[in-house]
C-alpha cells in the first residue's frame, strides 16, 4: 500500500518541480518586469501572503481528512460540479505544461539545434514523459525527489559563482516603481507560487497525512528561497536585460560563470539538469491530470490514459503558431489564470465547503 | 496467451527502433550545421560608421591550419570581411549569405568600436551582442581612435601565433599594471 503513497520529501519535491520548471523559463523576467528593483521586497511580501494561503488550505483540508479538492467539490456541489472542477484542473495542468514545453523546446532549439524542427525537440520530451508514466504510477514522483536537490544546488551554484558579476546597487530604489506597484499591483506576483496547486491533490496521496501542514509550509518557504535566489541573481547581474532578452534568463546568467581559462561554458551542464527537471515536471503534471480524469470518470486503470494524454500534450505544444504566441500565454494568460483559479476559486471552494460542513455538524448536534 | 505477449514485445522493439531512427535523423541536420568543418569562427568584430548604411562591420576570421601532414606548426591565416548594414544582426545575415561557411561568434574575443561610433552611443550594439547566445560575456570591448577596421587589420601580435589568444589575454594586463581597462561585455554596464 505504502508503495503508492508519497513521503513528505517527495511531496515537497513535486511542488518545487513546478516552480523550478517555470523559473527556468521566463518567470524571473515576469517578476522583474512587474516590480523592477523592488522584486526582492515584493517576493518577501508575497511569500507572507502565500504562507497564509497555504495555512488556510491546510485548515480547510483538516475537516476533510484523506480527501482531495475533487472529493470536496463533490460534497459541495455534486457530481456535475466535481466534473467541471476536474475538467478545469486538467485544462490548467495540460495546457500550462504544453505551453511551457513549447517555450522550453524552442529555447533549446535556438541554442543547440538550429536546423532541427521544434516538433522533434518536443517529441523528445514527450517520449521521455510517456516512458516515465508507463513505468509505474509513482516513478516520476520518486525521480523528482532525486533530481530536486540537484536542481537546487545548481541555482545555489549559479548565485555564488556569479557573485563577482553582481552589482548590489541594482536593488535600489528599494521600492522600485513605488509603493502601489510593489505592494498592491505587485500581489500579481503570487502566480510565481503556482506549484501550490499540487497541494489540493496531496492529502489522499500522503504516507503520513499528519505531515500535511509541514509540507504546505516547507514547500512555500523553499519555493520562496529558490525564487529569491533566482531573482537576486538576475537583478544583481542585469539591469537592462529584462526588456531585451528573449532566451531563458537563467541560461543567460549561467554563461557568465568562469573559473580561469579552463572552467568555462558551464551552461550545457545547467541545461542538462533543467532538461531532466522538465521531464519530471511533465511527468507530474500529466500524472495529476490523469489522476483527475480517473477520478471524474471513475476509470479503474491509469495506463491506457498515458498515451492519449501524451498525444494531447504534444498536439497542444504544437498549436501556438509561433514563439510570440506561446510566450504571450506564459506571460499573461497563465498569470491571470493562476491568480483566479488556483488562488481565488479553489480556496473559495474550500472555504464554502468548510462552512457547509460546519453547518451540517451543527445541525447534527442540535 | 503467450503469442500476444511476444507480439507485444516485437511491437515495442519496432517502436523503440523507429523512435531511435527518427530522432537520429531529425537531430543530425543540427549536428551537421554545428560541425566545426562547416563553421567560420569570428575572432574579432570591428564596428564603424558606414557610408551607405548606418554601420560598417568588419569580421576577422581565423583559418586554422590542418594538423595533418605535419602542418601543426604553421601559423594560422587571418581573413577579413567587411559589410555595410543597418545593424550588427543584419551584417551577420549578409555575410552568412555569401560566405561558404556559417559564421559563429562563440570564439569572438574582441569587439572594436571606432571613436566616431562610440561618441554616438554604443549601448544598443552592446545589448545586441549581450543577447546573442553565441557571443561570450568575456569578449573584450575596445574603443579605437582610428577606424575599427584599420585597428583589426593592423593588429599583428608579435609574441603570439594565434590572434585570438592575443585578443583574449592582452587586456588582462590591467591586473598588474592598472594602465589598461579590462572592459568586457559582462562589465560594460
Amino acid at each position: 500500500m505504502n508503495q503508492t503513497k508519497l513521503s513528505s520529501l517527495e511531496a515537497i519535491s513535486l511542488i518545487l518541480t513546478i516552480t523550478i520548471a517555470h523559473t527556468v523559463l521566463s518567470l524571473p523576467r515576469i517578476l522583474l518586469n512587474s516590480t523592477k528593483s523592488a522584486t526582492l521586497l515584493n517576493l518577501v511580501y508575497v511569500t507572507g501572503i502565500v504562507l497564509f494561503l497555504a495555512w488556510l488550505i491546510y485548515r480547510c483540508f483538516k475537516r476533510f481528512p484523506g480527501q482531495d479538492i475533487l472529493d470536496i467539490s463533490e460534497f459541495l456541489g455534486g457530481k456535475i460540479f466535481k466534473n467541471i472542477l476536474g475538467g478545469c484542473f486538467i485544462f490548467y495542468f495540460i495546457v500550462s505544461s504544453s505551453v511551457l514545453l513549447r517555450n522550453f523546446s524552442q529555447s533549446i532549439q535556438v541554442i543547440y539545434f538550429p536546423m532541427t524542427n521544434v516538433t522533434f525537440v518536443i517529441l523528445f520530451f514527450i517520449i521521455a514523459m510517456t516512458i516515465v508514466n508507463y513505468l509505474s504510477f509513482h516513478a516520476s514522483f520518486r525521480a523528482t525527489s532525486f533530481i530536486m536537490p540537484l536542481a537546487i544546488i545548481t541555482v545555489l551554484f549559479l548565485f555564488f559563482a556569479n557573485i563577482d558579476n553582481f552589482s548590489f546597487s541594482r536593488m535600489f530604489p528599494i521600492l522600485g516603481n513605488g509603493f502601489i506597484d510593489t505592494f498592491i499591483t505587485g500581489i500579481g506576483n503570487i502566480s510565481a507560487f503556482c506549484g501550490i496547486s499540487v497541494l489540493y491533490f496531496l492529502p489522499p496521496l500522503l504516507k503520513k497525512p499528519e505531515n500535511y501542514k509541514k509540507i504546505c509550509i516547507a514547500s512555500v518557504l523553499i519555493s520562496a528561497i529558490y525564487l529569491l535566489l533566482c531573482v537576486a541573481t538576475l537583478l544583481f547581474m542585469f539591469e537592462f536585460f529584462i526588456s531585451n532578452d528573449e532566451i531563458m534568463p537563467l541560461y543567460s546568467a549561467t554563461r557568465y560563470i568562469e573559473f580561469g581559462s579552463f572552467v568555462q561554458r558551464l551552461e550545457s551542464v545547467f541545461l542538462l539538469v533543467w532538461m531532466i527537471v522538465f521531464v519530471c515536471y511533465l511527468g507530474i503534471t500529466s500524472k495529476i491530470s490523469i489522476l483527475c480524469f480517473k477520478k471524474i470518470t471513475k476509470i479503474k486503470y491509469h495506463k491506457p490514459l498515458v498515451l492519449p494524454f501524451s498525444l494531447l500534450m504534444f498536439a497542444l505544444a504544437l498549436s501556438p503558431k509561433n514563439y510570440a504566441e506561446s510566450i504571450f500565454f506564459e506571460n499573461t494568460v497563465f498569470r491571470y489564470f493562476v491568480w483566479f483559479f488556483i488562488f481565488t476559486f479553489c480556496i473559495g471552494i474550500l472555504l464554502i465547503a468548510n462552512l457547509k460542513m460546519k453547518k451540517i455538524k451543527k445541525e447534527e448536534i442540535t | 496467451m503467450n503469442v500476444p505477449q511476444s507480439l507485444k514485445k516485437i511491437i515495442t522493439h519496432i517502436f523503440i527502433l523507429f523512435m531511435i531512427i527518427l530522432l537520429i535523423v531529425s537531430f543530425s541536420s543540427s549536428y551537421a550545421s554545428l560541425n566545426i568543418d562547416n563553421l567560420a569562427f569570428v575572432v574579432a568584430l570591428g564596428i564603424d560608421t558606414g557610408e551607405s548604411h548606418k554601420l560598417k562591420v568588419t569580421f576577422q576570421f581565423t583559418n586554422l591550419p590542418s594538423t595533418l601532414e605535419g602542418n601543426a606548426s604553421k601559423e594560422s591565416q587571418t581573413v577579413f570581411n567587411t559589410v555595410e548594414a543597418p545593424s550588427i544582426n543584419t551584417a551577420i545575415q549578409l555575410i552568412n549569405a555569401y560566405l561558404g561557411k556559417k559564421i559563429n561568434l562563440s570564439h569572438c574575443k574582441l569587439i572594436v568600436f571606432s571613436e566616431e561610433i562610440a561618441s554616438q552611443g554604443i549601448s544598443e550594439h552592446v545589448y545586441t551582442l549581450m543577447n546573442d547566445s553565441q557571443v561570450r560575456p568575456s569578449s573584450n570591448i575596445i574603443v579605437s581612435k582610428c577606424e575599427a577596421k584599420t585597428y583589426i587589420e593592423e593588429s599583428f601580435p608579435s609574441l603570439e601565433e594565434l590572434s585570438s589568444q592575443y585578443y583574449e589575454i592582452f587586456a588582462q594586463s590591467d591586473q598588474y599594471t592598472g594602465l589598461v581597462v579590462n572592459s568586457t561585455i559582462r562589465r560594460f554596464f
